[in-house]
C-alpha cells in the first residue's frame, strides 16, 4: 500500500520546512539585531532592512509551495489507493462475501482511502517538516546567538517526539474502534437506505432508526473517548513545550544577558526565536483527526487489501475463440457447494455440444444457479471438473473463462446510470446503431421509443426507476450485445409477458444459431424450441 | 424536487436552531479559547518583560526580583495554557460530536417519510455518504468556528489595547492593521469562487460513493463482462473531478495564508521601522519596540485561525447545503396523522368493497406519458383479483398507488371505502402489504428478515407464515436454521428462495390485502402450485390478494381480472367470461 504514496510526498515538505524555518530563524536574529541598533542609537543598515524584507518572503515561498504540494500529493494518493481497493474487491469474487460486506467496503473505499491518503501524504511530510524545523533553528541560534543556550534547547527538544510517540502508541487501541465503529455506522447506514423502501412498507423505520440512533451514539461516545486520551496528549505536549521552550528560553537569555554574553538584542530575539520551536506543539492538535484515525484507516485499509480472493486466480489462457458453432459444455461428476452445510450439487455430470441449446429445469432451490456460477468460474467444484470449451476452471482464469460467455442472471443488477451506459457494460464502444439493434433484439425498441430521453433515460440504482420487466429485457440486450459463442440465461423472462417473451425467445433464437445456449427456466413457453431438457433433482 | 439553495447565513441559523441545547457548552468553549489565547499571549510578553528588566535594572537584586518571578510567572501560565486548551478543545468536540449525533437521528428520521417515492431508485451510495461524511464534516462549524472566530476578534483587540496604554500608543495604531486584515480581509477574499469549488468537491465525493457502492453491489455483472477496467477508470475520472475541485480550492487558500503570513511579517517589520524613528525622536526605547513584537508574534496565532478554519467551514457549509437539500425535502405523500377516523376491522361495513380505484391517473415526475391513466376498478373484500398487461403497462404502479407510495394526481384511491389520503400512512401500511417484484433482503438474519414487519410475532406466526410460503424444508436445511445470516441482499438463498422469503415477510404482518407484485416468477410449477392452495387457504374468502402478473394461465384460477395496457384499463370482468369475449383477453390466453 505504501507503493501508492512516493517518497517524495514525505520528503518535499521536509526540504521546504527546513528552508522556511532557517529563513525565518534569522529574521528573529536580525530583529535582534535592530533592537541593539535602537538601544545603541545607530542607524539601521542597507542589509539588514533588505534582509527583514527578503527572508519573510522566502519563508512565504516556501509555505505556499509545501501545501500546493501536499495538496497534489494528497489527491493523487487518494486516487491511486482507491483505485487500489475497487480493484482488490473485484478480484476478490462473488459468492463468499461475508455479511455487509458492502457497507464496510464501500467505507473502507471512500472514508478510509481519504483518511489515509490524507494522513500519508498531506501529513507525514509536513509534520515531518514541522519536528525537523526546529532542529536548522537551533543550529542558527547557535551559530548567530549563543552555543550554550542552543546546546541546552538542544536537549529538552527531542524529549518531546518521544513523548507524542508514547501517547501515540498508548492510544492505538482506541482509535482503531473508533474506526471499526465508524465503519459500522456507515455500513448500516448504506443497508437502511438501500432498503428504506422495504423497511417503510412493513413499518420498521422508527425501529430502525432507532437502532442507528443507538449506532451513532455508540459512535460519538468512541469519538469522545479517543479524544479524551488525545486532548491529554495536547495538554501534556502544550506543557511541555512551553515549558521546554519559552520558559527555557527566556531563562538562558536572562541568565546570559546577566553575565554580559548576550546583548539585550540577542537576548530578546532567543526569546522570540523560541516561538519557532513551539511548532510541533501547535500541530499535535491534528493528531486527533489525522494522525491516529488516519493510522487507524491505514491498518483498516491493509486489512481489506490482505483478504485472499475465495478462489484461486488461475492461468490467462489465449483468448482465441471460435468463430462460430460455439463451444462445448462438460460437468464431469461435479460436487458443489458453498462451504457452510451440505454440498448443493452431488456427482453431477452434463455435457453439452457445441451449438446446442438446451434447457435447464428442476425445483427451486436444487442448483440451477449454481451451475451458472460454476460455468461462469464464481464458484470452483469441490471434486470433479468443470470445462467450458478448452478450458478447465480449475486451471483458467476468470477472465479467460468469462471472455467465452454471456450471461444473463437471475438477479441482474443495473448501476445508476443510463440505459445507454449500462448496455455499454457488456461493450465498451459499442456504436449507437448496436445498441438500438440489441434494444430491438430484447423487445425494448417499444418502450424506449416512449421515453423522453431514450437511450439516455437514467435506470435508477439497480434499475428501479424502470419496471421489473423492462430492467430484465436490459439486461437481456446486454448479453445480447457481448457476443460469446456460450450464452447463460437465468430465468431470463420470468419477469416478461409472454408477448415479449415470445419476441426474446426469438430473437435469441436467430441471434444464437451459432452458439452454446443454456437456459434455466420452468416455464414450456420460456424453453420451447430447444434441442434438449435437462432435468436437475428429477431422481430426489 | 429539492428546496431552493440556501445561503450560508442561514445554513448557519438552520444548524444552529437544531442544536440549540448545545449553547451552554459551546459558550463555555468560547471563553476558555479566548482566556488561554489571552495567556499565550501573556506568556511571550512576560518572557520579553524579564528580559528587559534585567537588562535596565541593573543594581537591584536581579535574581530575586526579576529571574526567579519571571521563571515562576512562565511556569504558572505555561501549566494554566495547556489546562485552558484542553478543557476548550474537549467542551468543543463535546458540542461537535453531539450535533453530529443529532443530526444523523434528524436524517433518518426526515428521510424515513420520503420514502420510497423519493428513495427508490435514487443514490443510495450518496445518500449515505451524506448520512455520514457530510454530516462529518459540519463538525467543522460547531468546533472550529465560533470558538475561534470571537477569540481572533476579541484576543488581539485586548492586546493592542493593552500596548497602547502600557506600551506606546503609536506602535498600538502601527500593529492595528495587521489583524484586521488578517480577521476581516483575507479570510474572505475570492469566497464565492471557492465556494463554488467545494461545493462541487462534495458533489464529485457523493457520485464517488454511489460509484463505489454500486460497483460493489454490481461486482458479479463488472466480473462476468470483463469490465472492471472501464468500471475503475471511471472512478478514476470522478476522483480527477474531485481532485481539481480539491485544487482549485486549495490554491485559493494556500494564496490567502501566504498574504496573511506576509502581513504579519510585515507588521513586525513596520514596528521595527516605526519604532527606530521614534527611538530616534527620543520619545520611546528598544524595551517598547521589543514588547510590542512580543505582542505581535503573541497576537499572530489567534488572529491566524480565522483563515485556518475559513477553507473548511467552505467545505463545511457546503455539506450543510447537501444535507438541507436531503432534509427539507417535503415528503411525496403527507400522513394523514394519527388523529383522522381509524376503523377497526370489525366495524368496517360489509358490503363496500375493499380497494376501489376510481378514475386515476398518474405520472412518474419527469416523464411525458402517464404510467396509469383513468383507471375505474373495485375488488370486493375476500376475493383474489389479478392485474395483467404487458410488461411496463403499469401494474406495479397501480399497486404502488394503493399502499400509498404515491398519490394519484387524479382520482381516488379508497380502501373499505374511505379514501387513503384519510387514513394515517402506518394504518395503510399494515393493512395493505406488498410483495415487491424485486424484493430487497437485509444482510441479517433470516429470522430478522421475517419479523420485519412484525417485530413481536410468535413461534406460531413465523412457522405459519413459513408454512403458507413452503420455505419450511428450506430453513430447516439452513445451517443455522432461522438464525443463518443471509448476506447481502439475501446472496446465501436462491431466487425462488428469496421469493418465498419476500411472500412470508409480507404475511407475518397480517394484512386484510395482500398484494403480489410477480411473487412467483422463479418458482417451479409443482412449488408455485402449493404456495397457491396455502395462500387461497389463508385467505380463507376474508383477506383479499391482489395479484400482478403476466402469466394470464395463472388468472383464471382469479376472481376477477384486469387487463391494463399502456396504464389504462383495457378489460375487466371474471376471468372465465373474458377469456369467451374474444377481447385482449382472450387475445393474450391465445399466445400462451
Ligand atoms: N452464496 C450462497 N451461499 C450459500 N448457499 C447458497 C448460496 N447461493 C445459493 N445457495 C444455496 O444453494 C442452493 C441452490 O441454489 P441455486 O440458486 O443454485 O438454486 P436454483 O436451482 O437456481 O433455484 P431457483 O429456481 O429458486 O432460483 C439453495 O438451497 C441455496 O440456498
Ligand atoms: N420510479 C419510476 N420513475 C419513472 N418512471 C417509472 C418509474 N417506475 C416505473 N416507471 C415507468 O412507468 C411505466 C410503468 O411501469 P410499471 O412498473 O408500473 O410497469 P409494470 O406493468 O409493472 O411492468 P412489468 O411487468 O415490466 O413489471 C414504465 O414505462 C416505467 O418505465
Ligand atoms: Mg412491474
Amino acid at each position: 500500500m505504501l507503493a501508492a504514496t512516493p517518497r517524495a510526498a514525505a520528503a518535499v515538505p521536509v526540504v521546504l520546512a527546513l528552508v522556511s524555518a532557517s529563513a525565518l530563524a534569522v529574521f528573529f536574529v536580525l530583529v535582534g539585531r535592530v533592537l541593539d541598533a535602537i538601544a545603541a542609537g545607530d542607524a539601521l543598515r542597507t542589509p539588514v532592512v533588505s534582509g527583514l524584507i527578503i527572508l519573510p518572503l522566502v519563508a512565504v515561498a516556501c509555505t505556499l509551495l509545501s501545501s500546493r504540494f501536499s495538496a497534489r500529493a494528497t489527491s493523487g494518493a487518494e486516487r491511486r489507493l482507491r483505485g487500489l481497493v475497487l480493484g482488490h474487491v473485484f478480484g476478490l469474487g462473488v459468492t463468499r462475501r461475508p455479511a455487509a460486506a458492502s457497507g464496510r467496503l464501500v467505507s473502507a473505499a471512500t472514508t478510509d482511502v481519504e483518511k489515509a491518503a490524507a494522513y500519508r501524504a498531506g501529513f507525514v511530510g509536513p509534520i515531518a517538516g514541522t519536528m525537523a524545523g526546529p532542529v536548522l533553528v537551533i543550529i542558527v541560534i547557535g551559530f548567530t546567538v549563543d552555543v550554550v543556550s542552543a546546546l541546552w534547547l538542544a536537549i529538552a527538544i527531542p524529549v518531546i517526539p518521544l513523548v507524542v510517540g508514547g501517547f501515540q502508541r498508548a492510544f492505538r487501541k482506541v482509535s482503531g474502534s473508533y474506526r471499526r465503529s465508524t465503519a459500522m455506522l456507515s455500513g448500516a447506514f448504506l443497508e437502511a437506505v438501500q432498503g428504506l423502501s422495504t423497511l417503510v412498507l412493513h413499518r420498521a423505520e422508527e425501529r430502525t432508526g432507532r437502532d442507528l440512533a443507538a449506532r451513532g451514539e455508540d459512535n460519538r461516545r468512541q469519538v469522545m473517548r479517543l479524544l479524551a486520551a488525545n486532548q491529554l496528549l495536547i495538554l501534556v505536549v502544550d506543557a511541555a513545550f512551553s515549558l521546554g521552550t519559552l520558559a527555557l528560553a527566556a531563562t538562558l537569555a536572562i541568565v546570559r544577558l546577566l553575565d554580559g554574553t548576550l546583548s539585550p538584542g540577542a537576548a530578546v530575539a532567543l526569546v522570540l526565536l523560541s516561538t519557532l520551536l513551539t511548532g510541533p506543539a501547535d500541530i499535535v492538535g491534528q493528531f486527533f483527526y489525522i494522525g491516529a484515525t488516519g493510522r487507524a484507516a491505514e491498518r483498516g485499509l491493509s486489512g481489506v487489501l490482505a483478504e485472499r480472493p475465495a478462489l484461486p486466480t488461475g492461468r490467462t489462457e489465449s483468448r482465441e475463440r471460435p468463430t462460430s458453432g460455439g463451444v462445448s459444455i462438460e460437468l464431469d461428476h461435479v460436487t458443489a457447494g458453498y462451504g457452510d452445510g451440505a454440498p448443493v450439487l452431488r456427482d453431477l455430470s452434463l455435457s453439452i455440444a457445441a451449438g446446442e441449446h438446451v434447457a435447464l429445469v428442476g425445483p427451486s432451490g436444487v442448483g440451477k444457479s449454481t451451475v451458472a456460477a460454476l460455468l461462469s468460474r464464481h464458484l470452483l467444484p469441490e471434486s470433479g471438473a468443470v470445462r467450458v470449451g478448452h478450458l478447465d476452471t480449475r486451471a483458467a482464469s476468470g477472465e479467460s473463462v468469462r471472455s467465452l460467455i454471456a450471461v444473463v442472471d437471475q438477479q441482474t443488477t443495473l448501476f445508476t446510470g443510463s440505459i445507454a451506459d449500462n448496455l455499454r457494460v457488456a461493450k465498451a464502444d459499442a456504436t449507437t446503431e448496436e445498441l438500438h439493434a440489441a434494444v430491438t433484439s430484447a423487445g425494448l425498441a417499444a418502450d424506449v421509443e416512449r421515453m423522453p430521453l431514450g437511450l439516455d433515460t437514467p435506470v435508477g440504482e439497480r434499475g428501479l426507476s424502470l419496471s421489473g420487466g423492462q430492467a430484465q429485457r436490459i439486461a437481456i440486450a446486454r448479453a445480447l450485445l457481448r457476443d460469446a459463442p456460450v450464452v447463460i440465461l437465468d430465468e431470463p423472462t420470468s419477469q416478461v409477458d409472454l408477448a415479449s417473451e415470445a419476441a426474446i425467445v426469438d430473437a435469441l433464437r436467430t441471434l444464437s444459431r451459432n452458439r452454446t445456449v443454456v437456459t434455466i427456466a420452468h416455464r414450456t413457453s420460456a424453453i420451447r424450441d430447444v434441442d434438449r431438457i435437462i432435468e436437475l433433482g428429477a431422481h430426489s | 424536487m429539492s428546496a431552493p439553495a440556501p445561503r450560508r447565513r442561514d445554513l448557519a441559523l438552520w444548524l444552529l436552531r437544531h442544536t440549540r441545547d448545545l449553547l451552554t457548552p459551546l459558550l463555555l468553549a468560547i471563553v476558555l479559547r479566548i482566556v488561554g489565547q489571552l495567556v499565550g499571549v501573556a506568556l511571550l510578553v512576560v518572557a520579553v518583560t524579564g528580559v528587559i528588566r534585567s537588562a535596565t535594572e541593573s543594581g537591584t537584586d536581579v535574581l530575586g526580583g526579576v529571574v526567579l518571578p519571571t521563571v515562576g510567572s512562565l511556569v504558572g501560565l505555561a501549566l494554566v495554557k495547556a489546562l485552558l486548551r484542553y478543557l476548550e478543545q474537549y467542551s468543543g468536540h463535546y458540542v461537535a460530536f453531539s450535533a453530529l449525533a443529532s443530526l444523523r437521528r434528524l436524517f433518518f428520521s426526515r428521510l424515513a417519510p420520503q420514502a420510497p417515492a423519493a428513495t427508490d431508485g435514487a443514490a443510495s451510495g450518496d445518500l449515505s455518504t451524506r448520512a455520514t461524511r457530510d454530516i462529518d464534516r459540519v463538525e467543522v462549524f460547531f468546533a472550529h468556528t465560533l470558538p475561534p472566530a470571537a477569540s481572533a476578534v476579541v484576543v488581539p483587540l485586548t492586546a493592542i489595547a493593552w500596548t497602547a496604554v502600557a506600551v506606546d500608543p503609536v506602535l498600538a495604531l502601527v500593529m492595528l492593521p495587521v489583524p484586521a486584515l488578517v480577521v476581516a480581509v483575507i479570510p474572505f477574499l475570492s469566497g464565492r469562487r471557492t465556494w463554488r469549488a467545494t461545493e462541487e468537491r462534495a458533489r464529485a465525493n457523493g457520485r464517488i460513493s454511489q460509484h463505489v457502492a454500486d460497483s460493489v453491489a454490481g461486482v458479479r455483472e463488472i466480473v462476468a463482462f470483463d469490465h472492471a477496467k472501464d468500471r475503475l477508470a471511471g472512478l478514476d475520472r470522478l476522483g480527477a473531478d474531485a481532485a481539481r475541485a480539491a485544487d482549485r480550492v486549495g490554491i485559493v487558500a494556500g494564496v490567502r495564508s501566504a498574504l496573511v503570513q506576509v502581513v504579519q511579517l510585515g507588521g513586525v517589520v513596520a514596528v521595527l521601522l516605526v519604532g527606530t524613528t521614534r527611538a530616534g525622536d527620543g520619545v520611546i526605547g528598544w524595551p517598547e519596540v521589543a514588547t510590542a513584537i512580543a505582542v505581535l508574534l503573541g497576537i499572530a496565532g489567534p488572529a491566524r485561525a480565522v483563515d485556518g478554519f475559513v477553507a473548511d467551514l467552505d467545505a463545511s457549509f457546503a455539506s450543510a447545503a447537501r444535507l438541507f437539500e436531503v432534509l427539507e425535502r417535503e415528503p411525496v405523500v403527507s400522513d394523514a396523522g394519527p388523529a383522522s377516523i381509524v376503523v377497526s376491522a370489525a366495524d368496517r361495513p360489509h358490503d363496500v368493497d375493499a380497494v376501489r380505484f376510481t378514475d386515476v391517473s398518474f405520472g412518474y415526475p419527469g416523464s411525458l406519458e402517464p404510467a396509469v391513466s383513468g383507471v375505474t376498478w373495485s375488488i370486493p373484500r375476500g376475493t383474489h383479483a389479478a392485474i395483467v398487461g404487458v410488461s411496463g403497462s403499469g401494474k406495479s404502479t397501480l399497486t404502488s398507488l394503493l399502499a400509498r407510495v404515491w398519490d394519484p394526481q387524479s382520482g381516488s384511491v379508497e380502501l373499505d371505502g374511505i379514501d387513503l389520503r384519510g387514513i394515517p400512512l402506518g394504518e395503510v401500511r399494515s393493512r395493505v402489504a406488498i410483495v415487491s417484484q424485486r424484493p430487497f433482503v437485509f444482510g441479517r438474519s433470516v429470522r430478522e428478515n421475517l419479523v420485519l414487519g412484525a417485530p413481536d410475532a410468535t413461534k406460531e406466526e413465523i412457522a405459519a407464515a413459513l408454512h403458507v410460503a413452503t420455505l419450511e424444508d428450506v430453513v430447516a436445511s439452513l445451517p443455522q436454521g432461522l438464525d443463518t445470516p443471509l448476506r447481502e441482499r439475501g446472496a446465501r438463498l436462491s431466487g425462488g428462495q428469496l421469493q418465498r422469503l419476500a411472500l412470508a415477510r409480507a404475511l407475518i404482518t397480517d394484512p386484510d390485502v395482500l398484494v403480489l407484485d410477480e411473487s412467483t416468477g422463479a418458482l417451479d410449477p409443482v412449488t408455485e402450485h402449493s404456495v397457491r392452495q396455502r395462500l387461497a387457504a389463508w385467505a380463507g374468502g376474508h383477506r383479499t390478494i391482489v395479484e400482478v402478473t403476466h402469466r394470464v394461465d395463472q388468472v383464471l384460477g382469479t376472481d376477477r381480472v384486469l387487463v391494463l395496457d399502456r396504464g389504462a384499463v383495457v378489460e375487466e370482468g371474471a376471468p372465465a367470461d373474458l377469456a369467451d369475449a374474444a377481447g385482449p383477453f382472450a387475445a393474450l390466453l391465445a399466445r400462451v
